[in-house]
């Protein structure tokens, strides 16, 4: 008798979680996605064992733009059952969420190449997102990921296969011109770096260039408007005054080096 | 092998024999394997070594990092201080082949500080070496952060690490020596030094202490001959290169690399940092690495032990320098880096580098001639691994010769055990 009554409470249940999937899917379907949540976390209650219910109440999060909550509720549905569909949707919302150190693991399980590789990027993985984004053509971003990683060698070939379609673009051209200075001196950057003026870093890279081949006069105007990005243009704007015959100047701006250098250790 | 190597003529038959520092146990810093030992290979001609440190009483028990030679007591034998986790140790040179631990008594204390080089000098010109002692940061395994890069565990940077100043002994001249550490002025300046090199860079006839640091400016240390030294490294224009950006600062040399009688100078720093060169003029320092193209050439590498070395025999000094990037826990094969060789091509500037010996974790780097064949060989030590010598192939000792393929290396047959802490050849590493 007392199993009897235990399988129809069984089976009761299991009518009323279809009863709900379906009112469920129903309300994603038509976009009600707040319903969708509330019926989704109803479910889970009843059996919070079940992979399916956090990842669809991940996924209606995700479509209330609650990328946090997503999370959450997709990790639990991924520890219960790997999906690479919602591996690809919990890597997406790290990337939103701007943690896409997070992003990288649940991406490799995907064939979210672009993605990963600007989780790699985001995550400073350097290297790894520069052979991905060669891997997928894109040479413009594959370029600017060896840069960053200082990896001029590998940035150079790039750049050069880049500048007829970027000359005019001033980022790129500073990329370009920091690369130079880096692998060939000052002398081989001055003309793409001058073309970067328009951004701060790109003056900072110009004034420095500018002291190293001796133009000291031309880069004290473009050292002084780079101090607040790069305190460290001090020293090299000091040298400058100082070879201009700027004296006290010189001496202030090499003072205030210091006193930072001092704080820094 | 951490490896700041000591090349020095231990048993007086005319051939230079090498001392090679070694690890230890981590976090005691303790040597509790013998496969920790500190290792003197004499040398027996025609490049054979023979492991003699059983009989030596050099097999040392701290993690250490340096060995540094001098005959401090005058006795015409050359005697070896151990720079090493704990401190220093010096050994004097009994004669036969024997060593004996004579920090004691000699009056030499270091107060436990992590020391990774020194360097002996006469700097109040009595006619005895003096000492000065490279200290490190203070570390203590029982606070060390757990630091990441890029989300992955990684070595943690020297900010996290407090300065220590280094420390100056005066030799006594009856086998003992005075801490003169505060008199001198030199424990004024707390860094995290690591390379220290002598000479007169001023050309007073005094010798001044040039002191690299990691992540910090460099110090110069003025002899004023009463005594005391000032610290000029800004006065000078050599604490940092001229952009500004401070570096990491590894093992240094100074030689007269342009014939104008100064001494001229570079220091080895990590991946795109550069190894800054300096050229001596009446005025200080100047930042040539743009002049003499070593920024761009030596700005992918990390490096480490650096010599001013003639290695082709054409009257000009190269560079040479050991590289691999820092560590981060553990030995890791992708942060391999090669022996370079930069060739001074003349006119002030210096060739792209050539490769003189494949990746691994090298640390520490010395030139000499072991088999007095009239060439320059090099002794390269790497991290986990054991000690490698570049044999010159010396085809002409007397005159230029054109680039050439070195010899394959040779192991300084014995086997090494796991090694993590790195050095350069002046002055070791942490990291």
């Amino acid at each position: 008798m007392g199993r009897t009554v235990l399988i129809i409470f069984a089976f009761a249940a299991l009518i009323v979680a279809q009863d709900l999937s379906s009112q469920g899917a129903e309300a994603m379907r038509a976009g009600r996605f707040a319903e969708a949540e509330r019926i989704y976390r109803q479910l889970i209650q009843q059996d919070p064992k079940d992979p399916g219910w956090h990842g669809n109440l991940g996924l209606s999060l995700h479509s209330q733009n609650r990328f946090r909550e997503a999370t959450e509720a997709l990790e639990r549905s991924l520890k219960l059952k790997p999906s690479p569909g919602l591996a690809v949707v919990l890597g997406i919302d790290y990337l939103k969420l701007n943690e896409p150190c997070k992003a990288i693991a649940p991406l490799e399980r995907t064939d979210r190449l672009a993605a990963l590789a600007d989780a790699f990027y985001g995550c400073k993985r350097y290297p790894e997102a520069a052979r991905l984004y060669t891997k997928l053509g894109s040479t413009r971003e594959a370029a600017r990921s060896w840069w960053q990683a200082r990896d001029y060698q590998q940035a150079r070939p790039l750049y050069e296969k880049l500048v007829p379609k970027y000359q005019a673009d001033p980022a790129f051209a500073w990329e370009f011109g920091d690369t130079l200075l880096r692998m060939e001196g000052a002398q081989a950057a001055i003309p793409w770096l001058e073309r970067a003026v328009s951004l701060v870093e790109g003056r900072a890279a110009l004034g420095k260039a500018y002291a190293e081949t001796g133009r000291f006069a031309e880069a004290i105007p473009h050292l002084e408007a780079s101090i607040k990005l790069d305190p460290d243009l001090l020293l090299p704007l000091s040298r400058a005054y100082k070879a201009t015959g700027r004296a006290a100047e010189a001496d202030r701006a090499l003072l205030e080096y210091r006193k930072r250098q001092s704080g820094q250790n | 092998m951490p490896g700041g190597i000591a090349i020095f003529d231990f048993d007086g038959d005319g051939l230079q024999d090498l001392f090679v520092p070694n690890g230890g146990d981590l976090p005691s810093g303790l040597k509790t394997l013998a496969a920790h030992s500190d290792k003197l290979f004499r040398n027996r001609g025609n490049m054979r070594f023979e492991d003699v440190t059983a009989k030596s009483g050099l097999a040392g028990k701290h993690y250490a990092f340096a060995g540094s030679v001098a005959d401090f007591d005058s006795d015409g034998r050359p005697d070896l201080l151990v720079s090493h986790l704990h401190g220093v140790t010096l050994y004097r040179n009994k004669g036969s082949g024997f060593f004996e631990d004579v920090t004691q008594q000699a009056g030499i204390d270091n107060h436990n500080r992590w020391s990774v080089g020194a360097a002996w000098f006469d700097y109040d010109i009595d006619g005895d070496p003096d000492l000065y002692i490279t200290n490190y940061v203070r570390w203590d395994a029982k606070t060390e952060p757990e630091c990441r890069t890029a989300g992955r565990i990684d070595f943690c940077h020297p900010r996290y690490y407090q300065p220590q100043p280094g420390a100056l002994f005066r030799n006594d001249g009856k086998g003992t020596f005075t801490d003169v550490s505060d008199t001198s002025g030199i424990a004024k300046h707390a860094g995290k030094g690591m390379g220290a090199i002598v000479a007169d860079f001023d050309g007073d006839k005094r010798p001044d202490v040039f002191v690299t640091n990691d992540k910090m400016p460099a110090f110069l240390f003025h002899n004023r001959g009463d005594g005391t030294f000032d610290e000029t490294g800004f006065d000078t224009g050599i604490a940092v290169p001229a952009d500004g950006k401070t570096v990491s600062g590894m093992g240094a040399d100074a030689q007269d690399i342009d014939g104008d009688g100064r001494p001229d100078l570079i220091y080895t720093a990590l991946r795109d940092e550069t190894f800054p060169i300096y050229r001596g003029t009446a005025q200080g320092f100047e930042d040539a690495s743009a002049a003499t193209r070593m920024g761009p050439n030596s700005r992918p590498f990390a490096g480490w032990g650096v010599v001013f070395a003639d290695l082709d025999n054409d009257g000009r000094l190269d560079i040479a320098a050991a590289t691999s990037d820092a560590l981060s826990g553990k030995v890791d094969p992708s942060r391999a880096g090669p022996v370079v060789w930069f060739r001074n091509a003349g006119e002030g500037r210096f060739d792209p580098a050539q490769v003189l010996a494949a990746p691994a974790m090298h640390r520490g780097l010395v030139a000499a001639d072991l088999d007095k064949d009239g060439c320059l060989d090099l002794v390269v030590t790497a991290l986990d691994a054991t000690p490698k010598i570049l044999r010159n192939p010396c085809p002409n000792p007397k005159g230029p010769r054109a680039p050439r393929q070195w010899l394959g290396s040779t192991a300084v047959g014995y086997a090494s055990s796991v090694w993590e802490g790195p050095s350069s050849s002046s002055s070791p590493s942490p990291r």
